[in-house]
């Protein structure tokens, strides 16, 4: 009887320090309207030998509504994603690369906003969040693992990491695929 | 004479025999004999039959569902969300009405069904922009590399590396762009996420004890659960009515039918001789129900209830027959034969028959299946009833009867002499100008209303459910969309892809949210094979564009994949076939409707946005081979709007026609007679109209009612000379039809409040102006 207390005192007072944990993350970052830097995105996919680098400059503008990719290398491209979609800019016009097609379109812009900006609130609604570097230390590192089904089909888990910024995201899809995509903010 | 009278009777004894077995063997294990699909009623030219067959297939599978939206704050974490979900299907599969509708399941079947096919979908406008600049889709390409969490690259990349497929389903599936959670259809405002769970009724949802343990479930939800915040589904709204019903049954009904034994109990003074009264009604409605049996495939409900009604005016051959009979045998000696009552009253029953018949016969002219039914039934069945009280009433009635007494006689008498008689000479110019002055103040006050939610009984709070549930899941509009028909399968689905194409334009002006068209689902023959070619040529081939892409070492084993798992796939077309065998959820089974006469027929749905312009649906739709708009609520106010025309119309010429067939017996006369019908149903509209109401059909589907009755009153007033017994038979038998009828006024169900009102008003103006403008000699 006393064990099964102490286990569920234990198991409430973990949660409770989940909870506490995470509302520290979100002390940590400082949310800034306009946010850019420049980043190497490194993709691993199992067919082939080696993982495709590109690199380039990112800006989060319009408190987050519109994402502009700029790859430089190793080809250079210029993407865009708000809310009618991911086009990608050429010679003055637009491309659509993928159209936004009702609110699955809008869970996707969502979820790229808000990892770059750390926005835990946004991303609760879709995944549930647990702290595994060391308690309230600098630098720390989220788990996300999928709620929404539109996720789950091709996300295992996203790993967050960061100060008082996201610095450092790798996405491990289904399968053995994964994204690692190291951010420098200016 | 009697012996002949006597074998007639037994002969129509035997001829109900005949037709009660009639009725069971033709309703014996067939409920489908009696319709209530509204489109029942429609004149053959109003739909094609492929919009006959889609709206009953649809009907039927939206009929047996039940949605229920739950709304949860945002403030809430994603694990609470999942608890609260968890127990609300809990609390649904506990309740054992109804099954979960996972619609998770419902993506992945489609996912399977396209499962290989890839290389066939791209769409007709992929493929031109492929043909014109097919340098786009190198940097396509290269983008889906590189662009930001590029995510689904995994082991699917080599199967599907422009992404086809999920392109293809985000175009076809856009009911599940709104998301998915736990199997919920999921979507959000600024403050709320809202979720549909679509459930499947476990009983027919007609069952009224089933019908109504699902309300009480509903009930207790709404009292209970307060997450749960709409409801939407035929039962939702079918329980409500029979509800309805129920408590106007027991309350408007039943004051009815005490009314109506308490004046047939005063007028005979017999526990026995009312049942013999109301008989003549019965014998009427079995032999029209048998007859109709027979001669149609299946009876509309609501034919069945108006017919019914206009049966009712047969209590006045009853009450007549009686009270004339009760007058005949009341003076000494003159009770030699049973047939003495029948040789007095037969002109009047005779003339009262063929007159009303006649007006009824009026409506079965114009097209309209429903007018046909009614009036037929209403026909046959003012026949069995008169052919009863003609046939059996000398057999049912004692021959020796007491009259009503000198003093009663003396105080009818009063009463009727009260009302001014008007003269006989120079009044007819009078009445002609009194009917015209109602006209025209009619014609200027007259306001109408054709709309079809004047047949809806449900509540403003149920129809808010409706459309909040609408607005926020972007349903596709069940009564609004395209029907394209097609010689063959290819060029329906060609069909189908033209207006698609102009579809996506009008999308673009954002007069419509979305659009799905069979071609979605199945697109032509012509286009998948195009779709392959080009991708083998473009793509695949050694100068394709993979090829230069992915021209590097470390791209040899990549490139040699991709074109392995093309040439696996060799081209094998989707069907229309493979559509109808696909294990998919059957509502999205629909859009193939089928093969009839050797015409195929598809369906476009659409979602509209908050204030569409729906006259560019209509136009594009004449602009294009093989496709019809159709627009449900727009046919049923127009359909609503010819009855009502027609109706008007025909009850118009019955009264001249009846004028005409009356003049051969009372001369000049006869007007007298056509005038108190005509004068009240003319003031009854003209004070309806005063009162702000809007004229509806139903409301003149009553005065055929007040006709009937009308110039049943007037006939036998006229051919009793006026008799203290036949005003007495004329007042009880529009008291009767008061009760009946007249008490409808007060009902919540707005067809049955319209008539009425109408026979209200009506009958006591056809009750106040009888006495005045029969001829007293």
């Amino acid at each position: 009887m006393t064990k099964t207390l102490s286990f569920i005192v234990v198991l409430l007072f973990a949660q409770t320090s989940i909870a506490n944990s995470i509302t520290w993350v979100s002390e940590q970052l400082k949310i800034k309207e306009k946010i850019s830097g420049s980043f190497i995105q490194k993709k691993s996919l199992s067919m082939l030998p080696r993982p495709i680098v590109s690199s380039g400059a990112y800006q989060l503008k319009n408190n987050g509504e519109q994402l502009l990719w700029h790859t430089e290398t190793p080809v250079e491209s210029f993407v865009v994603i708000n809310k009618q979609g991911i086009y990608e800019q050429q010679d003055n016009k637009r491309v659509a690369l993928l159209k936004a097609s009702g609110e699955q379109f809008k869970t996707i812009e969502q979820l790229f906003s808000a990892l770059l900006k750390g926005d835990l609130e946004q991303l609760e609604n879709y995944f549930s969040l647990d702290l595994i570097s060391e308690d309230k230390q600098l630098p720390w590192c989220l788990q996300l693992l999928p709620n929404d089904e539109n996720f789950k089909k091709i996300i295992e888990k996203i790993e967050l990491y960061g100060e008082s910024s996201v610095n450092k995201i790798i996405i491990y899809e289904l399968g053995s695929s994964r994204t690692l995509i190291e951010l420098s903010s200016k | 004479m009697e012996n002949l009278h006597r074998r007639l009777a037994i002969l129509w004894l035997l001829c109900l025999c005949f037709f009660v077995a009639v009725v069971v063997q033709q309703l014996n294990g067939n409920k489908q004999r009696f319709v209530s699909d509204i489109t029942y009623l429609l004149p053959g030219t109003y739909q094609n039959k492929g919009q006959q067959l889609y709206q009953k297939n649809l009907k039927k599978l939206a009929n047996d569902q039940l949605l229920m939206m739950i709304r949860l704050d945002k403030k809430l974490g994603s694990k609470e969300r999942s608890v609260i979900l968890e127990n609300t299907r809990k609390l649904v599969m506990q309740s054992g009405f109804f099954t979960f509708l996972e619609q998770q399941k419902h993506l992945n079947t489609w996912q399977a069904f396209y499962a290989n096919k890839q290389y066939q979908l791209l769409s007709i406008a992929d493929q031109f922009s492929l043909k014109k600049s097919p340098e786009l889709w190198q940097s396509k390409l290269l983008a889906h590399l590189y662009q930001p969490f590029a995510i689904g690259l995994g082991n699917s990349y080599l199967e599907d590396p422009l992404a086809i497929t999920r392109d293809h389903l985000m175009r076809l599936v856009p009911s599940q762009a709104v998301g998915v959670e736990d199997g919920f259809i999921k979507t959000e405002d600024d403050k709320f996420f809202y979720y549909l769970c679509r459930l499947q009724l476990r009983a027919d949802v007609y069952d009224l004890s089933y019908q109504k343990n699902v309300a009480a479930w509903i009930k207790q939800q709404q009292i209970t659960n307060t997450n749960a915040i709409a409801f939407s589904g035929l039962i939702y709204h079918a329980s409500y009515a029979s509800q309805l019903a129920k408590k106007e049954m027991s309350s408007i009904g039943l004051i009815s039918l005490l009314g109506i034994t308490l004046l047939l109990l005063l007028l005979s003074r017999s526990l026995l001789k009312p049942l013999i009264l109301l008989l003549p009604i019965f014998a009427g409605f079995l032999f029209a129900l048998a007859i109709c049996l027979l001669v149609f495939d299946s009876l509309h409900s609501v034919v069945l209830v108006f017919g019914a009604a206009l049966i009712g005016v047969a209590i006045d051959y009853s009450l007549h027959y009686y009270l004339a009979h009760k007058e005949v045998n009341k003076k000494p000696g003159f009770s030699i034969s049973r047939l003495n009552s029948l040789r007095v009253i037969i002109v009047g029953l005779f003339i009262g028959l063929v007159s009303t018949l006649l007006a009824y016969a009026a409506q079965a002219i114009p097209p309209f299946p429903g007018l046909r039914q009614m009036s037929f039934f209403a026909i046959m069945g003012l026949t069995g009833a008169w052919l009863t009280v003609v046939l059996w009433f000398p057999y049912l009635l004692k021959k020796q009867v007491c009259g009503l007494g000198v003093q009663t006689e003396k105080n009818i008498a009063n009463i009727y002499n009260f009302w001014p008689n008007l003269p006989s000479k120079n009044v007819s110019y009078l009445a002609v100008l009194l009917i015209g002055i109602l006209g025209v103040l009619l014609w200027f006050n007259f306001s109408i209303n054709d709309d079809l939610q004047q047949l809806n009984t449900s509540s403003a709070e149920m129809i808010q459910d409706e459309k909040n549930i609408q607005e926020k899941f972007s349903q596709y509009a069940l009564g609004q969309y395209f029907i394209i028909e097609g010689g063959s399968a290819e060029q329906l689905l060609r069909r189908s892809e033209k207006l698609t194409q102009q579809l996506i334009k009008v999308k673009q002006q954002q007069s419509i949210k979305n659009f799905l068209c069979l071609s979605h689902i199945v697109p032509s023959l012509e286009s998948q094979q195009g779709s392959y070619t080009l991708l083998e040529k473009q793509f695949y081939g050694d100068k394709g564009i993979f090829a230069t892409v992915f021209a590097g070492e470390d791209y040899t084993e990549l490139l040699a994949q991709l074109r392995h798992q093309f040439s696996e796939l060799p081209f094998k077309p989707v069907t229309l076939l493979d559509y109808q065998q696909a294990n998919i959820d059957a509502m999205s089974k629909q859009l193939y409707v089928g093969q009839v006469d050797g015409i195929h027929y598809g369906v476009c749905q659409i979602v509209f946005t908050e204030y569409p312009d729906i006259s560019v649906m209509a136009s594009m739709a004449q602009q294009l081979e093989g496709v019809n708009w159709v627009n449900q609520s727009t046919l049923f106010s127009h359909l609503l709007k010819e009855y009502r025309q027609s109706l008007l119309l025909w009850v118009g010429l019955a009264y001249f026609l009846v004028l005409f067939v009356l003049y051969f017996r009372y001369g000049f006369s006869a007007w007298r007679i056509v005038f108190v019908p005509a004068f009240a149903s003319l003031s009854c509209l003209l004070i309806l109209s005063l009162s702000g109401v809007d004229i509806t059909l139903f409301h003149l589907l009553a005065l055929l009612l007040i006709l009937g009755i009308g110039l049943d009153a007037n006939i036998f007033m006229t051919e009793s000379n006026a008799s203290v017994y036949t005003y007495l038979a004329v007042s009880s038998a529009l008291l009767s039809s008061l009760l009946a009828f007249g008490l409808l006024a007060f009902s919540q169900t707005p067809i049955l409040h319209f008539i009425g009102q109408t026979v209200f008003i009506g009958l006591l103006l056809v009750w106040l102006l009888t006495p005045s403008m029969v001829l007293r000699k």
